[in-house]
């Protein structure tokens, strides 16, 4: 009926949408590893209404063609993959990433998510797994007379063992690190899968080529800016009230040309 | 009926045009570097031809010229987001393979390797082809728009690795116009067989680790749209009068 009606719809749509973003970024302020989201908007396609040299009147012609926008949409959302905080838990199975990289975690159909979650916990067969029980690659096992566990910032893990039994090295933990790290696809529970925007995993020792170093007995805070968001928040909010009153402007418009005429 | 009446509707034909346009602009607030177009002006065509003296009409004059006042910088920290200064266009490939002009700075590394801004368009480099990162590389975007990368690997002491300069031009000279792909192109009298333009008489700048948020002054676009609406029910005044007018010559002819 009215087409301005609809492009301001698109822009509710889109602010809606934005909320929704910036609400899951704030739910997630205390996730251990989370990446913020940033909604990315984007202009839609122009239609051409009246073309450059069209002709206007018998003897004149436009000078310039008119382009009419139609709205705005949401093209993606965006993790931003920023370092957060280094939070110090003093718990031995605790490792933050300090740099680039991710673990990598077995799921249960076998293929591989990844992860930046360093809350490592052990189960039943000593094995080092997340919150969830799902096993890291490559697994790690700590034998049952393990006294302390020293993780390196190479990732390599060593045990000490009981009574004088010396030190054991059980593995090193490896990370896989993508070119394009926020084309990763978040799949909840702290794991990400690749996709064929993130590229195929380079599977690195810590500290090397770019890979980030582990540090044992810290965690990575969630990397969400509480008072940017806020800001954000007020934002959407009054462009949402912006749309809405051009939605109503027509709305005024409409109705008064059916009482009047 | 009278003429009066297709007067007024030309100019509520001709008006509506400009809120879709005012209402495309308040959808793209949120918008990184988008750019409003410049205000239409409306000019009075008069009708050729006898008797038609009195029909003059309003008609659309100017569109589609790309309002490059620049919109406000929000840090952000990143090291590939980048605001264009002043009125610097960066140069990109539109999805037809041409090359088009944009102010959105919001850059990642595609799939491909290649350095692309938030709409999916690859970054054109000075010399003209796409911009290829090597993967693995931390990127550090200068004020000119060199690209350096450095691989972790690397020893410190060695110099970053100088992959290309991001194809920047200044348009204070000259007006760009939209394409339909919301991308910038100079009109056909500016610019050269490949699309490109002459770059202005200012240096082209970026800011690193900023993005540009949408020119649209929403305080004029709410005060245009009160405007709007006002003059919308003067115009459907005016058809009713046109209407009552008619009505009493009609009764006026009636037989008694």
């Amino acid at each position: 009926m009215d087409a301005s009606m609809w492009v301001a719809k698109t822009g509710l749509d889109a602010q809606q949408t934005r909320l929704t973003v910036i609400s899951n970024n704030l739910a997630n302020v205390n996730t251990t590893g989370f990446k913020r989201d940033r909604a990315m908007f984007e202009d839609l396609l122009y239609q051409n209404v009246r073309q450059a040299g069209g002709q206007t009147a018998a003897t004149t012609v436009a000078p310039t063609g008119l382009m009419l926008g139609t709205g705005t949409r949401i093209v993606a959302t965006e993790k931003i993959h920023a370092q957060g905080n280094m939070i110090n838990t003093q718990n031995a199975l605790d490792i933050a990433i300090q740099g680039e990289g991710m673990f990598q975690i077995q799921q249960p159909d076998g293929t591989i998510a990844y992860s930046r979650d360093g809350t490592f916990k052990l189960s039943n067969t000593g094995q080092l797994v997340t919150n969830n029980g799902q096993p890291l690659v490559p697994a790690i096992a700590i034998p049952a007379n393990a006294s302390s566990i020293t993780i390196g910032q190479d990732g390599i893990v060593t045990a000490e063992l009981f009574a004088g039994g010396g030190a054991q090295q059980l593995g090193q933990v490896q990370l896989a690190r993508f070119v394009n790290a926020a084309g990763l696809q978040p799949i909840g529970d702290n794991l990400y899968k690749e996709t064929v925007a993130s590229g195929a995993p380079a599977l690195l020792n810590p500290g090397t080529q770019a890979a980030g170093t582990l540090r044992q007995g810290m965690l990575e805070a969630s990397n969400v800016n509480v008072v940017e968001e806020m800001v954000n928040m007020i934002e959407t909010q009054r462009a949402y009230e912006m749309n809405s009153k051009a939605i109503s402007a027509a709305d005024g418009m409409l109705r008064f040309l059916n009482n009047n005429m | 009926m009278d003429r009066l009446a297709f007067t007024a509707m030309a100019s509520i034909n001709e008006r509506r045009l400009l809120r879709e346009q005012l209402n495309n602009e308040l959808a793209n607030v949120s918008t990184v570097g988008f750019k409003k177009s410049y205000d239409n002006a409306m000019v009075a065509v008069k009708a050729k031809g006898e008797g038609w003296d009195t029909r003059i009409q309003p008609f659309i004059e100017k569109a589609n010229a790309v309002s490059l006042e620049p919109g406000t910088l929000m840090a952000t920290g990143n090291t590939l987001d980048i605001a264009l200064q002043d009125k610097t266009v960066m140069g990109v490939q539109a999805k037809d393979g041409t090359l088009a002009f944009t102010r959105r700075g919001d850059l990642k590394v595609g799939s491909g390797g290649l350095l692309e801004n938030g709409s999916g368009h690859p970054i054109l480099s000075s010399e003209g082809g796409p911009i290829t990162i090597p993967p693995g590389s931390q990127l550090q975007i200068t004020d000119e728009g060199d690209i350096y990368a450095r691989n972790a690997a690397q020893p410190l002491q060695e110099p970053p690795l100088l992959i290309g300069r991001i194809l920047l031009r200044d348009a204070s000279a000259i007006t760009l116009s939209r394409r339909p792909d919301t991308l910038f192109a100079p009109y056909p009298e500016d610019a050269t067989a490949n699309g490109d333009f002459a770059t202005g008489p200012r240096l082209a700048k970026v800011v690193p680790g900023a993005l540009e948020s949408s020119n649209v002054n929403v305080v004029t676009a709410m005060v245009k749209l009160i405007d709007f609406s006002r003059s919308f029910e003067t115009q459907v005044r005016t058809i009713k009068e046109a209407k009552s007018l008619d009505e009493s010559g009609a009764s006026m002819l009636k037989a008694r």
